[in-house]
């Protein structure tokens, strides 16, 4: 009876793959559309960020020492135009920054170099923190400052190295293929288990709630195949699907990379990223556990719901703790081995390691042996679903 | 042979069951010590209002669902100590039954033979026959949702039969069908019986029971109230037909339970 699982899971691989419109929608359609976003996506931050390089900042300037000017010039050139104000005309000056007519107003107080001042000499600079030229003036106005703080130093105490103090040398001990594997895994595991359960929630709700909802299953529960038998076919398509999804949506980066290698922290040579047949191994590995307890998850509440509306109602929920979970994995380090104990987010973590070049085997067999128990658990309940007359009374 | 003994099914009521049906209570008696018997060859038909439970009866002998207390026995196999050899001996047709609308007639014949177990000779022997009888040869290669009704039917009367079942279980076989692919049923069911097959069919119809079966059980508010061939039954009654007599002992049974 091994062979009604094979013919049920090929009823099922078939029922996707011959629907051209359903095999665009689970294969094609990710890979293209996250292709195309992210290709926009990259293209518009690089365009705001060459936006911002080709924007000249305006400074207008209230009582502005020479030294200021010298060193503008010397650190921006043409890059920053300064002008000069009448201490009469503050508000006016205000009003262009709010306006966005200039970027930056900096006021110093009266005889800023001068000798003859009592207390420490200030300058107050005025910014607006809603516009990103005047952000990014604001940086600027203060490099200059820091700079004109640096002559005057130089000059009080007879040279730049008094002024100095001391210097620092900062050395990157971290290796290439690693800085690489870090930017890279950034993002990467959160989009890969984002696409694994979007890829076994389409069809799956399908599969089962809407088999039930069409009264197909019926059919299927009056031959002499066990039902535990039809629950894992349906189970096992599933996981192939959401694999193969998947694979289309990881495609869809990979060729959106040269357009949107912004959108991955930028700056680093995916050539440096010098993975291994081994590390490619154990990341399917991790993906096949993950596409499992996804397809469980899906599998399980679409047997509980009697149509695919319903089953859609349940799953949305458990999408976003899905997603919550895989976000979290952005900003947060697992703390000790009880980490990779959590179903699913423990998979996330050791992706993560994988593509860090961090993985030890330890974490990740607990987090896969906690993931297929997770999978197994709910797995064993959609089968006695499938057993409930009271649950499989609406096909 | 069906031997259906003493069984009894109660269903919960949902919230909103209670509110359609206007009661308290949580449970409902869907049949109570239903006992009869099929005969290989003949047709059994079980006669009832809607909601009388006759569609509870023959889902508890096809394993769908399993009664509270008593016994059905298919073909020497217990329904409820082995359901999957009692489906392997059994068909049940019934309107709610669909067919999968992704496929053609062709590829479902084949999976669902499969599922029986059964070889590519075999499947293919039966195909042969049974899309011959129900002329689905012209339509095999066509995807079940672009097929009209009445073909989906013949489809899913053709799937039912593949793996050429001693006991054949129909619910209201013509309901929904036109007249000419009702005939082609009815039709067909005295040629199984004519095989030797065991044939139950419930029916609200008079007609269909007077003209198809041999022995009939009217069943009335989830029990036997009375059991025979058409003669026994009018004999029985007094009546004319088997609508008047139908009506006389539905008459009688609501009395005896008021």
């Amino acid at each position: 009876m091994r062979n009604s699982i094979i013919t049920i899971l090929k009823k099922e691989l078939k029922r996707v793959f011959l629907d051209r419109k359903l095999a665009f929608a689970v294969f094609i359609m990710p890979g293209l559309t996250i292709a195309i976003i992210y290709s926009l996506m990259g293209g518009m931050i690089e365009k705001l960020d060459d936006d911002a390089h080709e924007h000249i900042t305006v400074v207008q300037t209230i009582n502005m020492p020479h030294d200021f000017r010298l060193a503008a010039e010397a650190l921006y050139g043409t890059g920053m135009i300064i002008e000069e104000n009448e201490p009469t005309e503050k508000d006016k000056a205000v009003q262009k920054v709010i306006s966005g007519d200039s970027d930056v107003l900096l006021v110093f107080d009266e005889n800023f170099i001068g000798d003859n001042r009592e207390g420490l000499p200030g300058v107050t600079r005025y910014a607006n923190s809603i516009k990103d030229f005047s952000i990014r003036g604001g940086y600027m106005a203060d490099s200059v400052l820091e700079s004109m703080r640096k002559n005057i130093l130089s000059e009080r105490l007879g040279g730049v190295d008094e002024a100095t103090v001391f210097t620092i040398n900062r050395e990157d001990v971290a290796k290439t293929e690693e800085k690489a594997g870090k930017a890279i895994s950034m993002l990467l595991p959160m989009l890969l288990t984002v696409f694994l359960f979007a890829g076994a929630m389409q069809v799956g709700m399908d599969t089962i709630a809407g088999e039930k909802e069409r009264g197909t299953i019926a059919t299927m529960l009056l031959t002499p195949v066990k039902r535990s038998h039809i629950a894992i076919g349906k189970m096992l398509s599933l996981a192939i699907v959401s694999l193969a999804s998947c694979l289309s949506s990881l495609a869809g980066v990979l060729i959106s990379l040269p357009f949107s290698n912004t959108m991955f922290g930028g700056g680093f040579n995916f050539s440096d990223l010098a993975y291994g047949v081994s590390d490619f191994l154990l990341l399917i590995v991790q993906m096949v556990a993950m596409a499992l307890s996804f397809v469980s998850i899906i599998c399980l509440i679409s047997a509980l719901a009697k149509n695919i509306k319903e089953a859609g109602g349940y799953i949305a929920p458990a999408y976003m703790v899905i997603l919550v979970m895989s976000m979290s994995t952005m900003f947060m380090q697992p703390e000790g081995v009880w980490s990779y104990m959590l179903p699913i987010y423990g998979n996330i973590l050791s992706i993560k390691n994988i593509l860090m070049f961090k993985y030890t085997h330890t974490s990740g067999l607990i987090s896969l042996a906690s993931t297929i128990l997770f999978a197994s658990v709910l797995a064993w309940l959609m089968v006695r679903a499938f057993y409930s007359e009271r649950i499989m009374k609406s096909s | 042979m069906i031997e259906v003994k003493n069984i009894s099914k109660t269903f919960k009521l949902s919230k909103k069951q209670r509110t359609l049906d206007g009661t308290k209570n949580k449970f409902k008696i869907a049949v109570e010590n239903i006992t009869f018997k099929a005969k290989p060859g003949e047709i059994y038909g079980l006669l009832g209002p809607n909601g009388a439970g006759k569609t509870t009866v023959l889902r508890c002998i096809a394993t769908l669902i399993k009664p509270d207390k008593g016994s059905i026995i298919v073909d020497g196999s217990s329904v409820l100590e082995d359901s999957r050899e009692v489906r392997s001996k059994l068909c049940l047709l019934t309107n709610e039954l669909k067919v999968d609308p992704n496929f053609t007639a062709e590829y479902l014949f084949g999976f669902f033979g499969r599922l029986y177990g059964m070889n590519d000779s075999e499947i293919l022997k039966r195909k042969k026959i049974l899309f011959e009888e129900f002329g689905i040869d012209e339509f095999a290669d066509v995807k079940t949702s672009d097929m009209s009704s009445g073909m989906k039917q013949k489809l899913s009367i053709a799937i039912s039969l593949v793996h050429d079942p001693k006991v054949i279980i129909f619910d209201e076989p013509t309901n929904g069908l036109d007249v000419i692919t009702a005939r082609a049923v009815t039709d067909y069911l005295k040629k199984l019986r004519g095989e030797g097959k065991t044939v139950i069919i419930s029916t609200h119809i008079m007609t269909v029971a007077e003209k198809l079966c041999d022995r009939i059980g009217l069943i009335i508010e989830g029990g036997i109230a009375a059991e025979g061939t058409l003669n026994e039954l009018l004999e029985k009654t007094g009546a004319a037909d088997l609508d008047d007599a139908f009506f006389s002992i539905y008459k009688k049974t609501r009395e005896n339970v008021s």
